[in-house]
């Protein structure tokens, strides 16, 4: 054996050690997070278990909520979704939807749906966001507020709402998030129970896919059909039911979902809100909550609640799964990196000093050195120091291991919610349990690793996420009376969480090309308006012409967009600026009175550019990125 | 061949095993551990399962049938004879119809509770609850003051003192019981459980049963206040304050110079809830001429905000024209709102022209005011619409 070889023999079986030791750290850590899970889940179920002998309804102390929803290019789902949230049951509510500058119709959607009427006055405070276009309020309903902003991506989108609820607390929901509809009533529980301490808190979040969804709430719990969403419900449960509830008994939170959390206002905006370079928002504000709050000595928590839960759809193919796995990787490596200054320090207790360098060592470097491990076996066997039979032995007691975390969680589920209620769904869910440790476990080693490159290249986008939209699964009945209200519930492409400039992040747009649905208006309803509205502006007027001229808003939408910089008439291909990953041919027109994409630049921001579909008719200034693009990449 | 045969009959296996310091015994008795607990886990996961399902289906029809008993003997035109329907039932039978009690009584009240709590007594409740307050764990004993207060049934008050007053919630709860069942000592011995020897602050359920029992007489609640405000925590006297604010029945001779005194704390959430709570007492004009409206300009933007809501609820000429002498010199652009949202219904009070410094506040909440009124209208529209 020749000296190099004698060294990497050294190196791999050095490396073994490493990765063992290692393995058998990081599981039995993960064995106490599981018990002190199931040791919370008990007591959550015995303190869900007592109501208080009383009306909240008729309690003036309930906490206000306004629920913020992000909508980007959400025309698909956004009515439903508002109609949704109108009907959660709480005693105290605003609803705040933030449009982040859609290239489609949802704010006309919006418009339509509930009569809308834009505040014609300029916001009386600064709020730290792109720039805010027109605020509107539904003259149906009170407690809806709209936001129509310019793009600035989803941490901006959220901060719009923070800025301008009044309510004491806001709760930051995806627009294609289902929430039960009691589900905020019992995720403010830690608010009403510490109302003096608690700041965040957050629910489960499960999987929709193959579920009935009927009134925006889900009628029907069932297993998706196919086996990748169904390993992504075993996921899911392993995550809520084991590790944040372990967290929670830690009181170490450090992740509360986007897709569902309820805030403290001014806590939030103390901290400056959240933050735009980043791509995982939800798990960033938590850590700098903790960091703010124990910097500044004051007594707080920030709690899972395990019943209260929101259902959101997950993606049924790995090209689209591996997009949502490596932004939520890069975004936690972005986080840790941001926050280091927390780790190791006693000052901020165990969130500091165990959990998150626990997170660190189970997510961040648990898929890595997994990755490696997957490395080192094939040259371990070339070399000819691979015990085969040690090989399957540790296999296959590791696998057993982590089938035993898994099935803990399931577990977990059957024990006290049982959303699943038919023993053969649970089958299945142990059956998923087995299988991800087959292929599915070793592609997401695959995937840290290429998100950690991503994260070194200073990647900044969110990518795309193709849904096939709740409709789906819904009803015949849901279904009729959603396409009556111009919905698509067919299948169909949409943008999750893609806010394009979030931070400068990729750009999609939903494929469907429907057009606003007017809807007929009240004409008794109308002259109201009128009347109210003349009284109203009657007043404004009158302190109006007791002030200077200084009326006139900040927006100035119009984008200054010049020069077609590709002069070739046919397919080009082409590479998103936004996502490096991302490609494909694209028509392309010289001619602005032809139709077809032209390649323009933005004056103001030469970095921004991108094809914009032309008409001779079309009008319209901006950028169009996306889905067009997409498109052609999966037609070709 | 057993798996640690097959490891030590392989030499380099056994040289990596011992490099990495695990004998391949462990590795056997590793595997047999996780064999277990595996097949224990799903033998446990699957059979629960299937328990549950099986369960809730024996007891879905049980449920109906156990309701529409219930509303037959609530509301049928004989009087219900609970004791004789409950030795009817089997336990599964009793159990459930327990469960279905606890929803019923959450939502009536009146004759039909008073009706319903005859039938806990007949399961049982009442004496059984009385047993855990007595000698039971923390659970049991919410269980129980829960079960108490929905039958409207309160024990001896000495079994409240003595065992029900370790937690905020069991305070809350004990008092709870009292406030129901419309006690003559409901806000005595109501508010002496809440405050009596306790710092600690409650949840917003507990801040319900506090106003509950203050809004039946607000004076033990003012007394307890007064003499042992300064002992609370701050969150006690934050939560005291809010309750102070919503009461409607305090009558003019209470004392309410503590909340005064509050206005100086070193704590700005407590001064901001001070002045939030003395918005209810604009009618006292000896308690109002003893305020110091320049202390409004506090450093705090949201102790100002607050006091600009105490001079617009005050809503008299002299507390308007102080709020527009404030509110010009506002530097806080967020507060500034506060300020033109405590003026706003009082426009009529003030001149037309609206100082340019409050201009763009005052349009914002102009226009606010005027969508709430027209959504309000057009849901009340709707609403009366057959």
């Amino acid at each position: 054996m020749s000296t190099f070889e004698q060294l990497l023999v050294q190196l791999l079986v050095g490396s073994g050690v490493v990765i063992v030791s290692y393995y058998l750290l990081i599981n039995t850590a993960y064995l106490i997070i599981h018990v002190l899970g199931l040791l919370e889940l008990r007591d959550d179920v015995r303190e869900g278990e007592w109501t208080p002998p009383y009306r909240p309804f008729s309690s003036p102390f309930y906490p206000g909520v306004g629920i913020i929803l992000p909508a980007y290019n959400e025309q698909a789902t956004v009515v439903e979704s508002v109609r949704s949230m109108l009907q959660l049951n709480y005693p105290d509510q605003e609803i705040i939807v933030v449009n982040d500058g859609s290239t489609d119709a949802t704010l006309e959607r919006l418009k339509a749906a509930f009569a809308l009427e834009a505040v014609e006055t300029e916001i009386p405070y600064d709020v730290p966001t792109e720039p805010i276009r027109n605020v509107y309020r539904s003259t149906k309903h009170e407690e809806l507020l709209i936001i129509d902003k310019e793009n600035g991506g989803k941490s901006d989108a959220l901060n719009a709402g923070v800025w301008l609820t009044e309510q004491e607390l806001f709760c930051a929901v995806d627009a294609d998030t289902v929430i039960d509809r009691n589900a905020l009533l019992q995720v403010v529980r830690p608010f009403l129970e510490e109302p003096e301490r608690a700041v965040a808190s957050g629910g489960t979040l499960r999987v929709a896919n193959n579920c009935v969804i009927e009134d925006g709430e889900v009628q029907e719990v069932s297993m998706p059909t196919q086996w990748l969403p169904g390993i992504q419900v075993m996921e899911y449960l392993r995550a809520f039911y084991s590790g944040r509830l372990g967290f929670d008994r830690l009181k170490g939170v450090v992740l509360i979902s986007g897709a569902f959390g309820v805030f403290r206002t001014d806590r939030v905006r103390e901290i400056g809100g959240y933050r735009h370079d980043t791509v995982t928002e939800d798990f960033d504000i938590i850590v700098r909550l903790h960091k703010y709050l124990t910097d500044n000595d004051i007594d707080y928590t920030v709690d899972f609640v395990p019943e209260p839960v929101a259902w959101t759809e997950v993606p049924e193919n790995f090209r689209t799964l591996g997009r949502q796995r490596r932004r939520w990787y890069r975004g936690m490596v972005e986080t840790i990196v941001e926050n280091r200054k927390i780790l190791f320090r006693k000052r901020y207790g165990r969130v500091g000093t165990a959990v998150l360098p626990f997170f660190i060592a189970a997510e961040a470097f648990g898929p890595l050195i997994e990755g490696l491990g997957y490395i080192i076996l094939p040259v371990a066997w070339y070399l000819d120091i691979l015990s085969i039979e040690f090989f399957i032995a540790f296999f296959l007691l590791t696998t057993g291991y982590g089938v035993f975390l898994s099935w803990f969680g399931i577990f977990s589920e059957v024990w006290t919610f049982n959303r699943y209620e038919r023993p053969r769904e649970v089958v299945q869910l142990l059956w998923y349990g087995i299988l991800e440790n087959f292929g599915y476990r070793q592609w997401k080693t695959l995937i840290a690793w290429q998100g950690l490159f991503e994260f070194l290249r200073g990647e900044q986008s969110w990518g795309v996420m193709e849904r096939k939209g709740f409709g789906e699964w819904t009803s015949e009945k849901t279904t009729a009376a959603a396409t009556a209200v111009g919905v698509a519930t067919g299948e169909q492409t949409t943008a999750e969480k893609s806010h394009p400039a979030a931070p400068a992040g990729s750009d999609t747009q939903s494929t469907t090309a429907e057009t606003p649905t007017p809807t007929a208006s009240n004409d008794a309803t109308d002259r109201r308006t009128a009347a109210e509205k003349a009284r109203a502006t009657e007043t404004a007027t009158a302190a109006e012409t007791a002030t200077t001229d200084d009326t006139s808003k900040s927006a100035d939408s119009d984008e200054a967009i010049a020069a077609t910089e590709i002069d070739a008439t046919g397919f080009i291909w082409v590479h998103d600026p936004f996502s490096h990953a991302e490609s494909g041919f694209v028509w392309n027109t010289p001619e602005p009175a032809t139709s077809g994409f032209q390649w323009l630049r933005d004056q103001r921001e030469p970095e921004d550019s991108g094809f914009r579909w032309n008409t001779p008719e079309d009008d319209a200034d901006g950028f169009e990125w996306g889905a067009n693009i997409r498109d052609e990449e999966e037609s070709s | 061949m057993p798996m640690g045969e097959l490891l030590a009959a392989s030499s380099p296996a056994t040289a990596l095993l011992q490099t990495v310091g695990f004998p391949p015994r462990v590795l056997v008795v590793g595997a047999a551990v996780i064999l277990s607990a595996l097949i224990s886990v799903a033998v446990l996961t699957v059979g629960y399962s299937i328990y549950r399902r099986w369960r809730r289906r024996r007891r879905e029809p049980i449920r109906r049938a156990l309701r529409s008993g219930l509303l037959d003997r609530l509301y049928g035109s004989e009087p219900p004879d609970w004791e004789a329907w409950v030795s009817s039932l089997s336990a599964t039978e009793q159990s459930e119809l327990e469960s279905l009690l606890d929803v019923y009584l959450r939502q009536l009240a009146g004759e039909d509770a008073k009706t319903l709590a005859g039938l806990g007594e007949a399961l049982g409740i009442s004496s059984r609850s009385r047993r855990h307050l007595q000698t039971g764990d923390y659970w049991d004993r919410v269980h129980a003051l829960t079960w108490l207060a929905l039958l409207r049934d309160p024990p001896d008050r000495t079994l409240l003192l003595t065992h029900c007053t370790n937690t905020p919630r069991e305070r809350a709860l004990a008092a709870r019981v009292l406030y129901l069942s419309r006690t003559d000592d409901c806000a005595t011995t109501g508010v002496k459980l809440l405050l009596q020897d306790n710092t600690n602050s409650f949840s917003v359920f507990g801040i319900d049963t506090l106003y509950r029992v203050g809004e039946i007489d607000p004076e033990p609640l003012f007394a307890q206040a007064t003499a042992n405000n300064e002992q609370w925590k701050p969150a006690l006297t934050q939560q005291v304050l809010l309750v102070s604010h919503h009461l409607n029945t305090v009558v003019g001779t209470a004392n309410l110079d503590w909340i005064r005194q509050l206005l100086s704390n070193p704590s700005g959430r407590i001064r901001r809830e001070a002045y939030h709570t003395l918005a209810s007492y604009g009618w006292n004009q000896q308690l109002r001429a003893q305020i110091d409206l320049s202390a409004l300009a506090d450093d705090t933007a949201e102790v100002r905000a607050s006091g600009y809501e105490m001079l617009g609820e005050w809503g008299d000429q002299s507390a308007i024209d102080s709020l527009c002498r404030l509110a010009v010199k506002e530097p806080n652009r967020r507060t500034r709102v506060a300020a033109a949202n405590a003026l706003y219904p009082h426009r009529h009070q003030i001149p037309p022209a609206v100082p340019r410094q409050l201009r763009t506040a005052w349009l914002w909440v102009a226009y606010h005011h005027y969508f709430d009124a027209v959504a309000n209208e057009i849901a009340a529209h709707t609403a009366s619409q057959p």
